[in-house]
């Protein structure tokens, strides 16, 4: 037992820290949210440059070949930092090639991934809880050469700045949209690919609307070619893919927890109320106590979803499938916690568009509202203790 | 990062499990008449400890000249893990080992170490507690026990109460006023007094349950002698401090609560994920998801806390997470099985489709005491903002401890 970060992973953690403050400080974050313009590309190119957008791409595609704790000093930090841009969208999609991929494809489209050139995105279908009410519906229409793709989907993370999207779309018509899900890689601007970039609440995740009206897709992108042509294969990268990007959601609101605390605790020590610091009021003190509970049990949960991805499932001895959704479900409550508590502390101060803790609150509702809700996490929770679906 | 024990732990872990398998058939059987008379309890307890005592299985982290095994916290979270849940024998003597035999083993003389450890370990004394005064919980400083020179002894004077187990004591390790000039956190000394002595008096309290592990320990002029204070005279504090780490540090009293989680878990199950779900329920599948990634925190933080010791730290702030962890997670779990089970979590037994004889409504009401014993949630809420966040200490201490302006 060891439940400490090797050096490696710590100085990835600090370098990592000192690279957001000094590229992407808040009042660059604020620029990008109102210009709804992401990420500088200068920052993009240099975060490629320290191998950060090939984290998990193998070494042999000019990647890193990572593991899921190595990633995670990385995107605790971008959360700490409320790096702006669809790196998350990028990272999904990357891996989802990575796994399913023909080597052909993989060697065209990783290696310019790794140097920054090429960002991609990820536009699930899904009905029921998993994505979102709104969640797309695509399907993919054969032909001679390749397939047709159609269908749409409200917000795609990271869309808005995409060269290319992988869709998981449903071959012939579907009976049921959550089954027998396959990958297609889409080019951003080919013909019958329709993207709108939407108004969200936090502004910084280049999020976009998609629409599919007959898009054309060479067979030689159909990541899943070689599962089998059959609407009732399941792409067998979907399952790591989701599980990536909980852990992802889960590191992000880690790292922003992590600073609203501090800014919280920082203030409380500062700011006096009838002649003493109003951190030495209980009222207040006990709060600050919540958070940090709220954040270490994040922590806790967090870490060990990441060692679970990286182990074996028999050594690891955990279903990888309630660790992330203890980790996430820990994750939205923890932030909401934190986020409310840091409000309540700084007074009305907190609530202006002028504090740097609404952008805080703006990207902690955005993890919780994005790729399934609390109550989605709760009963996969309760699925993997035996209960039946709750049916009524 | 590696959650798992190194296989040489795990080797351990077989070998622990291997003398679990051939020695609990011999252990002492669980009464069949309930209340069970306390000189039966004690005689279970006895053997059960002796067993473990001679396997080398109790106390294993303690030296090996004081009666232990001189392994390390993984070990003893092991041994924990595998024997200590099977609930074979009662706990009489948990603040015994969790607390006081401890303290002994870190701050008393190489004589008190010989003369107390090695008896305990093989079952034969049991010890408490003598801390918490009726004016003087969380406030402990403010305790009022008076110890007075007497010779070359002392005579302790006072009331101390909430003493777990007291009633099947042998030795109490007392904390008491040894200067009475001594303000507040100065002058006081830590005894060990024999519960058999003249002049010590247990009265019984009863919990709401109806059991009884509380007692009230009057002292009336009680002679201790003077090599039966632990440390050194009037740093009584400092000795009780580092005791109250230890209590939260490497006790794994959530590994003990694992049962009754089970217990309260499986019976939620039957309802909520059986054919008599109701409608309306589903309030309570989002409250029992929430209870079980609560028990998975605090078995990873009981890990943390466990790994920090093992890498040979001292008991840190951190396990005040663990405790809030185990005791708020028990007590939401044990009041939503009621809710769950209905109008049956109020029936206590009498006929025996009542559930587990009544369990659940008696663990429901013995989980009050969770967030205020070992430590109160608000106590617990100031270390952690004081000593983690650095946050100022609140302002009654604060004003206590400042120079008070001039009276006009």
């Amino acid at each position: 037992m060891d439940l400490t970060y090797s050096e490696e992973q710590q100085l990835i953690g600090q370098q990592a820290r000192e690279f957001f403050e000094r590229e992407c400080p808040l009042e660059r974050v604020r620029k990008a949210w109102s210009d709804r313009a992401g990420l500088e590309p200068a920052v993009w190119k240099r975060m490629a440059e320290l191998g950060w957008l090939g984290a998990l791409i193998p070494e042999r595609f000019g990647g890193q070949g990572l593991g899921h704790t190595d990633l995670s000093r990385i995107v605790e930090e971008m959360g700490r930092g409320l790096l702006p841009g669809g790196y998350l969208g990028t990272l999904a999609a990357a891996r989802a090639l990575t796994l399913a991929a023909p080597e052909a494809l993989q060697r065209e489209v990783l290696p310019s991934v790794a140097r920054g050139e090429r960002r991609l995105a990820l536009a699930r279908s899904g009905e029921g809880g998993r994505f979102d009410r709104l969640g797309g519906r695509f399907y993919a229409d054969e032909q001679d050469d390749g397939y047709l793709l159609f269908g749409e989907k409200l917000a795609v993370l990271g869309l808005a700045e995409a060269d290319q999207v992988v869709v998981a779309a449903v071959l012939g018509l579907p009976k049921r949209i959550a089954e027998g899900l396959q990958l297609f890689l889409l080019d951003a601007d080919a013909p019958g690919v329709e993207i709108t970039p939407l108004a969200t609440l936090e502004s910084g995740w280049q999020q976009a609307s998609l629409r599919l009206t007959g898009a054309r897709v060479p067979r030689d992108r159909h990541l899943d070619a070689a599962a089998g042509n059959s609407p009732d294969v399941q792409s067998p990268a979907l399952a790591p893919v989701e599980a990536l990007l909980d852990l992802a959601l889960a590191f992000d609101a880690l790292g922003g927890a992590q600073r609203v605390m501090e800014m919280t605790v920082e203030y409380a020590g500062l700011r006096t109320a009838f002649g003493h610091p109003i951190g030495t009021y209980q009222a207040v003190k006990h709060k600050c106590a919540d958070m940090l509970f709220a954040v270490e049990n994040l922590r806790a949960a967090a870490t060990w979803a990441a060692w679970v991805l990286d182990v074996p499932p028999e050594q690891s001895g955990a279903d990888p499938a309630l660790a992330l959704a203890m980790t996430r479900a820990t994750a939205i409550e923890s932030y909401d916690l934190v986020i409310r508590h840091g409000t309540q502390v700084h007074g009305a101060i907190a609530v202006t568009e002028e504090h740097d803790l609404q952008l805080f609150a703006k990207r902690a509702k955005t993890l919780a509202l994005s790729f399934g809700s609390l109550a989605h996490y709760q009963e996969r929770i309760l699925a993997a203790n035996g209960f039946a679906p709750d049916g009524r | 990062m590696d959650f798992n024990l190194s296989p040489e732990q795990q080797a351990y872990r077989e070998q622990v499990r291997a003398w679990v398998r051939e020695n609990l058939p011999r252990a002492p059987k669980p009464p069949r008449r309930r209340p069970e008379p306390p000189e039966k309890v004690r005689d279970r307890y006895s053997t059960w400890q002796r067993m473990r005592a001679d396997a080398k299985l109790a106390c294993v982290m303690w030296p090996e000249a004081y009666g232990g095994a001189g392994l390390g916290p993984v070990e003893h979270y092991i041994v924990s893990e595998e024997i200590d849940t099977l609930g074979v024998a009662p706990t009489i003597n948990v603040v015994g080992f969790g607390i006081c035999l401890p303290t002994v083993l870190h701050a008393g003389s190489e004589a008190q170490k010989r003369t107390y450890l090695p008896p305990a370990v093989r079952g034969e004394h049991v010890w408490c507690q003598l801390f918490s005064e009726p004016g003087s919980g969380s406030d402990l400083a403010s305790l009022k026990t008076r110890a007075e020179p007497d010779g070359d002894g002392w005579r302790l004077s006072g009331q101390k109460i909430w003493t777990s187990f007291a009633h099947h004591a042998d030795y109490g390790l007392c904390l008491a006023r040894s200067d009475p000039r001594g303000e507040k956190h100065k002058g006081l000394s830590m005894f060990i007094v024999n519960m058999k002595d003249p002049g010590v008096t247990v009265r019984p309290i009863r919990f709401s349950n109806g059991e009884h592990d509380f007692n009230e320990v009057f002292l009336d002029n009680v002679h201790v002698p003077g090599d039966h204070v632990v440390g050194a005279v009037h740093q009584g504090w400092q000795v009780a401090m580092a005791t109250l780490m230890l209590e939260r540090g490497t006790s794994n009293i959530h590994v003990l609560f694992r049962p009754w989680i089970q217990r309260c878990v499986t019976a939620i199950r039957d309802v909520l994920g059986g054919e008599a779900a109701l409608p309306g329920q589903g309030e309570y599948r989002a409250r029992l998801a929430r209870m079980l990634t609560r028990v998975r925190l605090m078995e990873l933080q009981g890990l943390r806390v466990l790994n920090g010791a093992a890498s040979g730290g001292p008991p840190g702030p951190e396990s005040s997470l663990v405790k809030l962890l185990w005791s708020e997670t028990n007590q939401e779990l044990a009041a939503l099985t009621l809710e769950v089970l209905g109008p049956v979590g109020a029936l206590l037994g009498g006929d025996e489709a009542v559930p587990e004889d009544g369990f659940f409504p008696r663990n429901w009401l013995r989980s009050f005491g969770n967030t205020l014993e070992a430590g109160s949630s608000e106590i617990l809420r100031n270390i952690l903002a004081e000593r983690i966040l650095g946050l100022p200490k609140d302002a009654g201490r604060a004003i206590a401890a400042a120079p008070q302006p001039p009276a006009r």
